[in-house]
């Protein structure tokens, strides 16, 4: 399916910066629209352009997408408004629901998001009921600023995976072998990884704010994406993933072998494949 | 200040994405252009470009930025680039910036491969007045075996692996198997990795512009023998040290780190816009 692209300027004053992609002729079939969140501060490319390229994909299956910048990020404006950037944000995406919804006449949405957008990603289909598909990769969802111990916590246990990956990878040993380790960082690393141990099974602390907007979530498709590499899922897994419950319809995918924001071209390639086939399951 | 513009430009089958910044207060005679380094470095700088752009329309000069073929927010795949087509999408946003600005002067700001595209694009153009050359490329193989050597060391500290995905299937179109440098999150096809190895600016034949500021790491720099054939060549260049932060570099560089994608290096960006405002009307 050949696809258009439209910059646009939206939102209070025309702060808010984007780029729309679309089916240049839409076949007629109901389709969410889908809104990329800024991962961190990266503009609406994405990581490695990985935005580019999964808008491009799912605006080709038919999907009209936006990727556009918050407040402050990229190429929007920073807002007027005093608000924290929590607020911000979801008003952002609500923007971007609108604009859609005026130039494209989407009424349902996807929203998606790596790292901070995927924790605006969720805190918004929690509380618009225009987000009925909502896409969380690396998504930490719970405030380490307000609990940093959480942050160092999980970061523990991704130290401890990585170091045990490292251990039973027989590349290491042949490396080794061959002369061609580090043998001080390889003495450290197994220091740690015994100072670590094995983590013990994860307490169910999930916060009350949490519990309610996975309640909220209850209905809608929920699709947990998360890389091996990513303290992020290791965060969801002690602080979100004991309530799960609340959710009826959601997925959890592990990417095995890939860091935080995709680096390896074939992690992107994978996750690209993950997430258009997951939204078409519901088609 | 006015809002950037946001807009697709060139061919209807290549169309190119640019930001323009126009000011609001009085307007100099000369337009600048940006042109960025591709890929990790690309993501990295963008903010910093961003920053530099403002800086300049705050104190009069028309500005645009733009995204080569194949890169950031423009058409074509990210396998597609090649910088002969980069050259040609410098010659079209030269225009498009005079059209958009009225202004017939034009400066032109490079970063990395970009100062070095800039420096070869002016170079055939004639007719640029100034260019900052920001820690350019020099030699294209040497350049590709430092991304090379970059990308290694980082996969080697971090939890990503290489994967065969999809190299026998519908997939592979967007990943082919013909690529021959992965560079930590971007492919460099043979083709484009063919033109960057052909890039030595020691073979300069002509003068990028009449005036050159050139930004460097290591003061030696300006003994090398491409910049001084270029002052021979008539230019009038100046060299200064820029030891800042190199916010384009991804993992741990010495100074340079996952984080530094939001660094903004403010010496650097004053020394260019501080330059600019000197030698352009």
């Amino acid at each position: 399916m050949q696809i258009r692209e439209d910059a646009v300027r939206f939102g209070p004053a025309g702060s808010l910066a984007g780029v729309v992609a679309y089916p240049a002729r839409p076949d007629g079939k109901s389709r969410p629209a889908v809104v990329l969140l800024n991962a961190g501060i990266i503009h609406r490319v994405g990581p490695n352009r990985l935005y580019v390229n999964l808008a491009r994909h799912l605006a080709k299956a038919g999907h009209t997408v936006i990727r556009f910048d918050f407040s402050g990020i990229g190429d929007s404006a920073m807002s007027s408004r005093v608000a924290s950037f929590r607020e911000r944000s979801i008003e952002d995406v609500r923007a971007a629901f609108d604009v859609l919804h005026a130039d494209h006449g989407a009424t349902h949405f996807a929203v998606a998001g790596i790292c901070l957008g995927a924790d605006v990603a969720f805190r918004v289909a929690a509380r618009d009921e225009r987000a009925n598909d909502v896409i969380i990769i690396n998504g930490g969802i719970v405030d380490i600023e307000v609990h940093p111990e959480r942050a160092t916590a999980a970061l523990a246990r991704t130290q401890s995976r990585l170091y045990r990956k490292r251990m039973f990878s027989a590349k290491s040993w042949m490396r080794a072998l061959r002369g061609h380790s580090d043998m001080r960082a390889i003495r450290s690393a197994l220091r740690r990884l015994v100072g670590l141990g094995k983590p013990g099974a994860a307490p169910a602390i999930v916060d009350v704010e949490v519990t309610e907007e996975l309640r909220a979530l209850r209905d809608k498709r929920v699709l947990f994406v998360y890389s091996e590499g990513s303290t992020y899922w290791d965060l969801f897994k002690l602080y979100v993933q004991p309530a799960i419950t609340e959710l009826n319809r959601s997925q959890i995918e592990i990417v095995r072998d890939a860091d935080h924001v995709f680096t390896p071209c074939w992690s992107q390639d994978l996750l690209i494949d993950v997430i258009s086939d997951w939204l078409s399951a519901d088609e | 200040m006015s809002a950037v513009q946001l807009f697709y430009f060139g061919k209807h089958d290549h169309r190119l994405f640019g930001a323009f910044h126009n000011p609001s207060c009085s307007i100099r005679s000369t337009v600048v252009i940006l042109c960025y380094p591709m890929g990790q470095e690309y993501i990295r700088s963008h903010r910093a470009f961003a920053q530099l752009a403002k800086r300049l329309c705050k104190v009069g000069f028309p500005v645009l930025r733009f995204d080569y073929f194949g890169c950031g927010d423009s058409a074509g795949d990210s396998y597609a680039g090649r910088t002969t087509l980069w050259l040609n999408d410098i010659r079209t946003a030269v225009q498009t910036a005079r059209d958009l600005s009225s202004q017939r002067n034009v400066c032109m700001v490079g970063l990395r491969l970009g100062a070095t595209l800039c420096a070869l694009a002016a170079e055939r153009a004639d007719d640029i007045d100034a260019a900052v050359l920001w820690h350019p490329v020099v030699t294209g193989h040497v350049y590709l075996d430092e991304l090379a050597e970059a990308h290694r060391r980082w996969m080697k500290g971090s939890f990503a692996r290489e994967r065969a995905y999809g190299a026998n299937s519908e997939k592979s179109l967007r990943t082919p198997a013909e690529t021959v440098i992965e560079s930590q999150g971007f492919p460099i096809p043979q083709l484009l990795a063919s033109d960057i190895r052909a890039i030595n600016l020691s073979e300069l034949s002509h003068p990028p512009a009449s005036n050159v500021l050139l930004l460097t790491r290591r003061a030696q720099e300006a003994q090398a023998g491409w910049y001084q054939r270029m002052m021979a060549m008539g230019t009038r260049a100046s060299c200064q040290v820029d030891r800042g932060p190199r916010v384009w570099l991804k993992g741990d560089d010495g100074d340079a780190n996952e984080q530094s994608a939001g660094l903004v290096p403010s010496q650097a960006l004053a020394t260019i816009s501080g330059w600019i405002e000197s030698t352009c009307r």
